[in-house]
């Protein structure tokens, strides 16, 4: 007889029986009776395998000595039911001996774990079915199970690898720190993406290497904590983003090729043009030259000389600058610490001594702004915003004026040339910079902005222009702090 | 018959009114620094060039600050188009340039008849004529 209250017993939370230690069942209570679909009493002397299968082997006896001997109440440990139905259940057993003084009695706790293991074995077969390849390794490295697709992966047959350490996977020269690492991650919670950015590589039987991804999961599996490994294999993805990054640097350069061959074409047909209209002219002056001989009108022809010799002085130093323009590109640039206030008044100095024109000049650049570019560069670009500014003055104006201002942050330095000259109409504003560009009466060789614009990019700049018509023209230009120099045009 | 040479450079402009004045039967020549300045001429109903009695022949150059020769000839089409200038104004472009290029753009506007190459020589003045005879005497 037990020595458990039939009260407690009663109002026990879970399914329970009481056995003596011949499994010779003494009591069950209601939710036991309702699990194993029986009456009450029904199984009451009845021996353990009434509700419980037990493997022939395993003496009821050797269970309880396995419980006794690990000390605790429930092993995780899974056991066949089966109702009086016939319908089979998994349970784990909870044991415990309601008086320690009593040695005969122990109560027997059901739990019902059908649930889990329809799960474990759903588990089982997604890790079977699984496209990606998974792998199962102990906290020792030793793979424990693989999947076909790991099987596939790798080539080899499940029965040659389980029980192999995990770095038969992987190439020999990266084994010795992978034990490394997998020892740190197994000490380590969580799940991770291994690698953390580095290149994973396994080695297939053949010992043909590839690019893999890993992912790592701890799982229980019984009583027992292994990794799970994810693996996919990434040669394909990896050749598909080299196409496509090959895809793009072509296409980069063959849109630089086409922008190059675009300007050289844009330029032959300039020069072609203004380098040509010269000789035209002089042909035809000198044609009009001998008409005048013939007729004796030797002032007419004085005159035409003067002017024909004017002509050649000019076109003379228009291939000059057309020469200087073609150049800039193949240039470096040299960098030193720059003071922009300093170059812009020397510029300037420069500019109204040559023009000598009533402009007034404000330099508000700080007198300590200093920046490391290319003092050359800077010199061109600023002397030739400066004589753009004078040589597009509004004389309606009464008085005009060209101001230069500079400031800079963390990453570019960014300077100014505005005036209140006669502005740019909008829409020219897209072309002012091209080469051979000219926009009005005054303008010169159609270089000037054409130089300019080249130098900003040489430095590694921008320059941006704002115009309005009969107010005035601000042209910013914005360098990086620090320049890295392109060979342009390489 | 009146000739315009539309031109920003002033010794193209003499050359070519050296050579067209020796032909007495070409008639005036008036000379134009800029695309725009012709086309305010071209579209002032009380200047020299409004309801012209003979045809008129604009010797356009192409590469000129502002309007370009094409640009210049393209507003004159639109105005000949819209019945602001009498169809006997006809263009020729005038450029030292021989490329290809300007060739065709000239060929894509109706109202452009001919290229004439700088400086003009008697090739150049007998394409002229050519041009001048196609147009025929104005009715009216």
């Amino acid at each position: 007889m037990s020595g458990l209250g039939d009260a407690l017993l009663d109002h026990w939370p879970l399914p329970a029986v009481v056995v003596n230690v011949d499994g010779v069942v003494d009591r069950s209570n209601p939710l036991f009776e309702e699990l194993f679909e029986i009456s009450t009493g029904q199984l009451d002397g009845r021996g353990i395998d009434a509700f419980l299968q037990l493997e022939t082997a395993v003496a009821w006896s050797n269970i309880v000595g396995e419980y006794t001997a690990s000390g605790l109440t429930r092993l995780d440990r899974v056991f066949k039911g089966v109702t009086s139905s016939g319908r089979s259940i998994s349970v784990e057993l909870g044991l415990t001996r309601p008086k320690s003084d009593d040695r005969s009695s122990i109560l027997v706790t059901v739990f019902d774990v059908s649930g889990r293991t329809r799960q474990d074995s759903l588990a089982a077969l997604t890790f079977q079915a699984a496209a990606s390849a998974m792998i199962t390794v102990d906290k020792h490295g030793t793979i424990r199970s693989v999947n076909p697709a790991a099987s596939l992966l790798f080539g080899y047959a499940r029965s040659e690898i389980v029980g192999n350490k995990i770095e038969s996977l992987i190439p020999a020269e990266f084994r010795a720190s992978h034990t490394v690492v997998r020892d740190q991650f197994s000490q380590a919670s969580g799940s991770r993406e291994m690698g953390r950015g580095q290149e994973i590589y396994g080695q297939r039987k053949s010992g043909e290497t590839f690019r893999l991804e890993v992912a790592l999961t701890r799982i229980t599996l019984g009583q027992e904590r292994l990794t799970l490994a994810t693996i996919v294999d990434i040669t394909e993805r990896l050749a598909a983003e080299r196409a496509l990054a090959e895809k793009e640097v072509a296409e980069g350069q063959a849109e630089r090729l086409k922008e190059i061959n675009e300007e050289l074409s844009r330029y032959a047909y300039a020069a072609s043009h203004d380098l040509k209209a010269p000789l035209s002219t002089i042909a035809g002056m000198i044609e009009c030259c001998l008409m005048d001989l013939g007729t004796g009108a030797t002032d007419e022809v004085e005159r035409n000389l003067l002017k024909l010799r004017r002509l050649c002085e000019r076109s003379g130093s228009r291939i000059e600058s057309a020469l200087a323009f073609a150049k800039v590109g193949h240039r470096k640039a040299s960098l030193e610490q720059v003071n922009l206030r300093e170059i812009a008044q020397e510029m300037w100095d420069d500019c109204s001594l040559l023009h000598a024109q009533a402009v007034g000049f404000d330099n508000a650049a700080p007198a300590h702004l200093q920046v490391r570019t290319g003092p050359a560069q800077i010199r061109a670009i600023i002397g030739n915003l400066f004589s753009n500014a004078v040589k597009y003055r509004d004389i309606d104006k009464g008085k005009c004026w060209v101001s230069f201002d500079a400031h800079k942050d963390d990453q570019h330095c960014y300077f100014s040339v505005s005036d209140n000259g006669i502005g740019i109409p909008r829409e020219r504003i897209p072309d002012a910079f091209g080469a051979f560009v000219r926009l009005g009466k005054r303008s010169g060789d159609g270089l000037g902005l054409a130089l300019v614009k080249r130098n900003v990019e040489l430095l590694g700049g921008k320059i941006s222009c704002d115009s309005t018509v009969g107010e005035g023209t601000k042209f910013v230009v914005e360098l990086p702090s620090t320049v890295h120099t392109s060979g342009e045009l390489q | 018959m009146t000739f315009v040479v539309v031109d920003d450079d002033e010794m193209d402009r003499y050359i070519a009114r050296r050579r067209l004045s020796v032909f007495e039967s070409f008639g005036e020549v008036y000379e134009i620094e800029s695309g725009q300045d012709f086309i305010r001429l071209i579209c002032d109903s009380d200047g020299p060039l409004a309801s012209p009695s003979t045809p008129i022949v604009v010797l356009m150059d192409i590469n000129m600050p502002g309007l370009d020769g094409f640009e210049t000839a393209e507003q004159l089409r639109l105005l000949v188009e819209k019945g602001q200038v009498p169809p006997s104004v006809v263009v020729m472009m005038f450029s030292s340039s021989e490329n290809p290029h300007d060739r065709e753009r000239a060929e894509q506007n109706s109202i452009i008849k001919g290229y004439v190459v700088k400086p003009i020589d008697d090739a150049a003045i007998s394409a002229l004529e050519r041009v001048i005879e196609s147009l025929g005497p104005i009715v009216d």
